[in-house]
């Protein structure tokens, strides 16, 4: 691993190390390929004078394709006849030159399709390894190094930056070569068909050699700075991004324009000089390259007319010269390359090549279940200091024993939090030692400081993920179940793993180590994630999320009938607690006063983000059972009535006014809209359609209990409900996305796990009804078996980028459980619950220290930075930092303390 | 209950009788209504307040925990309000009050009473002289305590 590993100071070296074999082997089909090109080159000049100008006498024959080889003298000196070739006439010898001239184009072609297929997979593979050793790089990098790097930064460099340098892999030995063969093969042919034709190409193939790849260096410059503008560019975008409540909160988003603004301004100078430059230098090569035709003409037609070249000739090294510049040009293109990738070869280094990157051996795949931890965690001596020296944590030293839950407490940065750090090696000590039962923490690999070790603290990043996953990842060190794969894709996915120099474990196994969290088989894994979850007290919100998530896709017939039978299990136990006017039940005959107008019209539901795209009284599906129900005039009506005496009631505040918000119907925008449209309706000019569609959406939204503005009568309820029939035979397709329909006798699938369960809404008006209803539910989900699912659910909600989708407590909680799941030796917990308030953090706190009973690990050390010492009473002894100084150590009165 | 006679009912509480229509028809409709039944609690002594209740239909208790047990010392009914002390003063509920029938209320959350208060003043001396009555009544309440508890027995 570790000398293929190493990032070559040279990208030469580099590439020639890694793919020696294959750059060998293409040499041996260039070398092979060459004579071929040659004769296409030859064969012109071949048909130009013999059939086409040659001197034919009628009848006359010829014999072509003979082959002979001239033996040495040892073999008796003489040739060996192989074939003894064609005789044709003087068509015949046309047509048989000519298709031989097309046969080798076809063999030319074909051998560089397959040199640029192969010199592509080569370039694909080499840009793998290359960001793959980029990203084993940033997993090994010090810890401290992550103080100085933008995330973006490292991304932009890894993804954009190795491309080209990827793609130069097939071509940094290949491309000259075969280029520079070509050109001299073309070289050669000229000089050999006329030596003084020969040399005026050659000069001017030297002065483009020379003088545009000189040229050209400012080429390259300027591309470095637009690499650099354009990284830095990504790490500020990426910063705006994270900032934004701060950007939010200060006003400073012009700042910021101004700022990025600046950026590309700079950016574009670079590029435009760039392409300037570019094409000034293109310009130039042009220009010389087709200098030497007119040469080839005037000195050429001369030498024809003087009759020291016959035009067979001419003709040939004019095609032959049309060969020269291709090369020519993709050789000082490559050059251009060659300089490119370089320096961008050694800007990616720069930023990868460190001195204390974590050693290859430490983070090695390990398959054993590394020891326990035996005997006392001592702490010698322990210092710790920021890079500028200042001391962070004094001298410290202290012991752990086994099965002991040790209390720091002291202000913020009093150095309890260091010692956490390093206690786990998150901090770098500057000075002193710590040694789990003996051996020493930083001789240890991570397949025992990650296994054996636990951690969480405020604030740690849980990328996008779900529940589930993120619960888990402390289990996930190397695949503990791997599935037999077999067959070709399998075979190509570990060759070309090994290939390009990546891990070749399989993502797709099971990598849950269920032993680390002390489960005998995958199945009871779940049991043992609710038992965590409940000790950090996030498994009810988990199953709420797991309620409140839409039902997945998979959902099989079995579940749906579950599903239905726990609907029917809610009613009846609705109605044995005497509770069922807390609910209503939706019904396909009749009206459900708790539902929007729309939604007893269709009898389902509506997405919220279809209405913000299309409103839905503006889709025809819609207009056309409007129309069809003469519902059309009766809701217009309606949404009029509503915007009146909203208006009458809300019109006279101010815009600003914080009382607008509390309409349910409006919102403080639409206030005005409404108002001069009614100003139109009344008007009794041309009725606008989108006026009425307005009105309409307005009616649709109407809920009588929550609106309170008694506009339902009998009749008119009796009216929405018989319009259902017109959606129940299948929706318009401007409506399948954006409704969703109730089924009695299944789920709907759009809808909440809750929704489906529930089938109807609970009756807000009575004060006690949601907390009742939710009680019911619980109880229900319970009994008929459905919370698995319903946890199920919950675990696999995806918890956003960052974990934006929980709240910080949750965040926090999360992070615990993770580490409680996998039942370590040490605990080392860093105000792990900063966001919770006292209470539920001393719940916590109770909760962990006794779970390592029920979790099977009594032996385990906790280690309990807390941000409020109340909550010290729960601990065996406390220990207290203070500036840096360890000031007391509590409760253990046998342990002197040596302060060194 | 419609916000028609929601308002009707309003115009009798003696609270909302000196405010004009128009802002009684915002009040109602900032307003949620709620039930209760017989037995349940509409807030409870000690937790944080964030709604106002005017009750509209039946009957409720409201009584204060002492050392002694609970001991009620109001009956409220139609129009009454209540509530309204721990939302103004952001201190946590004084008393409980508990329906003593089927109840039916008008629940003005705390966020929209504030907003109601502070931008219209007929609103604010309203609640004022209500509060100001009620401080009266405990003042005489108090006033024939010490004298019971002087032992000159209460004025006939």
């Amino acid at each position: 691993m570790s000398g293929s590993g190493e990032l070559h100071e040279s990208i030469f070296r580099y590439v020639w190390r890694h793919t020696r074999r294959q750059q060998l082997w293409l040499f041996a089909v260039l070398l092979v390929s060459l004579p071929l090109y040659y004769l296409t080159l030859d064969l012109p000049k071949r048909i130009v004078n013999g059939p086409i100008q040659g001197e034919w006498q009628p009848g006359e024959t010829q014999t072509v394709f003979d082959f002979a080889v001239p033996l040495p003298d040892f073999l008796g000196g003489g040739s060996w006849q192989v074939f003894d070739g064609l005789t044709l006439d003087r068509l015949g010898v046309l047509v048989a030159l000519s298709l031989t001239f097309l046969f080798f184009v076809v063999v030319n072609g074909l051998f560089k399709y397959y040199l640029n297929v192969y010199k592509g997979r080569l370039g694909e593979r080499l840009l793998r390894r290359l960001r793959y050793q980029l990203v084993d790089r940033v997993l090994r990098f010090p810890t401290n190094r992550f103080k100085h790097v933008r995330g973006p930064e490292i991304a932009s460099m890894i993804k954009d930056e190795t491309e080209p340098v990827g793609g130069f892999g097939g071509s940094a030995f290949a491309d000259p070569a075969l280029l520079m063969s070509q050109a001299l093969t073309a070289l050669v042919f000229i000089v050999l068909q006329n030596f003084w034709l020969g040399l005026v190409a050659g000069m001017v193939v030297a002065v483009q050699i020379i003088l545009i790849p000189r040229m050209r260096r400012r080429l390259v410059k300027l591309a470095r700075a637009r690499q650099l503008t354009a990284r830095l560019l990504s790490g500020r975008i990426g910063e705006v991004v994270e900032s934004i409540p701060s950007i939010r909160t200060n006003d400073t988003s012009n700042w910021e324009r101004a700022e990025l603004g600046d950026r590309l301004g700079k950016i574009l100078k670079i590029r435009y000089d760039f392409f300037q430059w570019k094409f000034f230098v293109n310009f130039l090569n042009n220009l010389l390259a087709q200098t030497t035709p007119f040469i080839f003409y005037l000195a050429g037609g001369y030498f024809v007319i003087t009759g020291r070249l016959d035009i067979g000739q001419l003709v040939a090294v004019i095609a032959a010269y049309k060969d020269l510049p291709s090369p020519l040009k993709e050789l000082i293109a490559w050059d251009q390359y060659r300089v490119d990738v370089q320096s961008k070869y050694a800007q990616i280094r720069e930023q990868f090549v460190m001195p204390g990157l974590v050693a290859p051996q430490v983070q090695r795949v390990s398959f054993d279940a590394p020891p326990r931890l035996d005997g006392e965690i001592a702490v010698n001596g322990l210092r710790i200091s920021d890079e500028s020296g200042n001391e962070l944590l004094l001298p410290t030293t202290l012991r752990l024993k086994p099965g002991e839950a040790v209390a720091v407490v002291g202000p913020l940065g009093g150095g309890g939090e260091y010692l956490a750090e390093a206690l786990v090696r998150l901090a770098e000590p500057s000075g002193g030692r710590i040694a789990f039962a003996g051996r020493p923490l930083d001789g240890l690999d991570d397949a025992f400081a990650g296994r054996r070790l636990g951690y969480s603290a405020a604030g740690l990043y849980l990328p996008q993920m779900s529940v589930r996953d993120a619960l888990t990842y402390g289990l996930k060190h190397v695949p503990m179940i791997r599935q037999k794969r077999s067959g070709q894709d399998e075979a190509t996915r570990l060759m070309e793993a090994r290939l390009a120099g990546n891990i070749d474990l399989d993502i797709r196994d099971d990598w849950n180590d269920y032993t680390a969290a002390g489960v005998s088989e995958p199945a009871r894994l779940n049991e043992r994630l609710a038992e965590i979850l409940s000790i950090v007290e996030l498994k009810s919100e988990i199953a709420r999320l797991g309620l409140r998530s839409r039902m997945p896709e998979t959902v099989g017939e079995g579940t749906v009938e579950e599903i239905l039978a726990a609907r029917r299990r809610f009613r009846q136990r609705l109605i044995e607690g005497g509770d069922e006017d807390y609910f209503e039940s939706f019904d396909k005959t009749r009206y459900s006063d708790y539902a929007t107008v729309f939604e007893n019209m269709v009898f389902g539901i509506a997405d919220q983000e279809a209405e913000a795209e299309r409103p839905l009284a503006a889709r025809p599906g819609v207009q056309k059972v409007l129309a069809a129900t003469g519902l059309d005039e009766r809701l217009f009506t309606m949404g009029r009535q509503i915007a009146e005496t909203l208006i009458e009631i809300f019109g006279d505040l101010a815009p600003d006014n914080p009382l607008l918000d509390e309409i349910d119907l409006m919102s403080p925008e639409e206030v005005e809209v409404y108002r001069s449209a009614l100003r139109r309706v009344d008007g009794e000019g041309k009725m606008d359609p989108a006026d009425r569609q307005a009105f309409q959406t307005l009616a649709f939204g109407y809920v009588e209990p929550r609106d309170r503005l008694g506009l339902l009568d009998d009749d008119l309820r009796t009216a929405i409900v018989a319009a259902r029939t017109h959606f129940a035979d299948g929706l318009d397709p401007d409506l399948a996305d954006a409704v969703s329909l109730h089924d009695e006798n299944g789920v709907n699938r759009s809808a909440s796990l809750q929704d489906n369960i529930l089938f109807g809404r609970i009756v807000t008006r009575y004060a006690e009804a949601p907390a009742r209803i939710n009680t019911v539910l619980s109880e229900t989900l319970e009994e008929t078996g459905l919370s698995g699912l319903v946890f199920e659910l919950g675990l696999a909600f995806d918890i956003g980028s960052g974990a934006k989708r929980l709240s910080s407590g949750q965040q926090q909680k999360l992070t615990l459980a993770r580490a409680v799941l996998k039942r370590p030796d040490l605990l080392v917990l860093n105000r792990p619950l900063a966001a919770l308030d006292g209470e539920a953090q001393m719940r916590i706190i109770a909760a962990v220290l006794k779970a390592r009973q029920t979790l099977g690990v009594p032996e385990q050390v906790v280690l309990w930075v807390l941000g409020n010492p109340d909550h010290a009473a729960a601990f065996d002894r406390t220990i207290e930092f203070r500036e840096g100084r360890m000031v007391e150590a509590g409760n253990e009165p046998a342990e002197p303390l040596e302060l060194a | 209950m419609l916000l028609k006679s929601e308002i009707g009912l309003l115009r009798a509480v003696p609270l909302f009788a000196g405010i004009e229509p128009q802002r009684l028809k915002l009040i109602a409709y900032t307003a949620d209504t709620v039930a209760y039944r017989e037995g349940q609690i509409l807030c409870r002594q000690g937790e944080t307040g964030d709604a106002a209740f005017v009750i509209m239909e039946g009957e409720a208790a409201v009584s204060i925990a002492t050392e002694g047990g609970d001991f009620t010392v109001a009956n409220l009914k139609n129009g009454d309000v209540v509530g309204e002390i721990s939302i103004l003063c952001d201190v946590p509920r004084t008393a409980t009050v508990t329906a003593t029938s089927q109840l039916s209320a008008l629940r003005v959350r705390k966020e929209a009473f504030l907003q109601l208060v502070r931008q219209f003043p007929e609103i604010a001396t309203e609640v004022m002289r209500g509060l100001a009555e009620r401080l009266s009544h405990t003042n005489e309440e108090l006033a024939r305590a010490r004298n019971l508890a002087a032992g000159r027995g209460a004025p006939q």
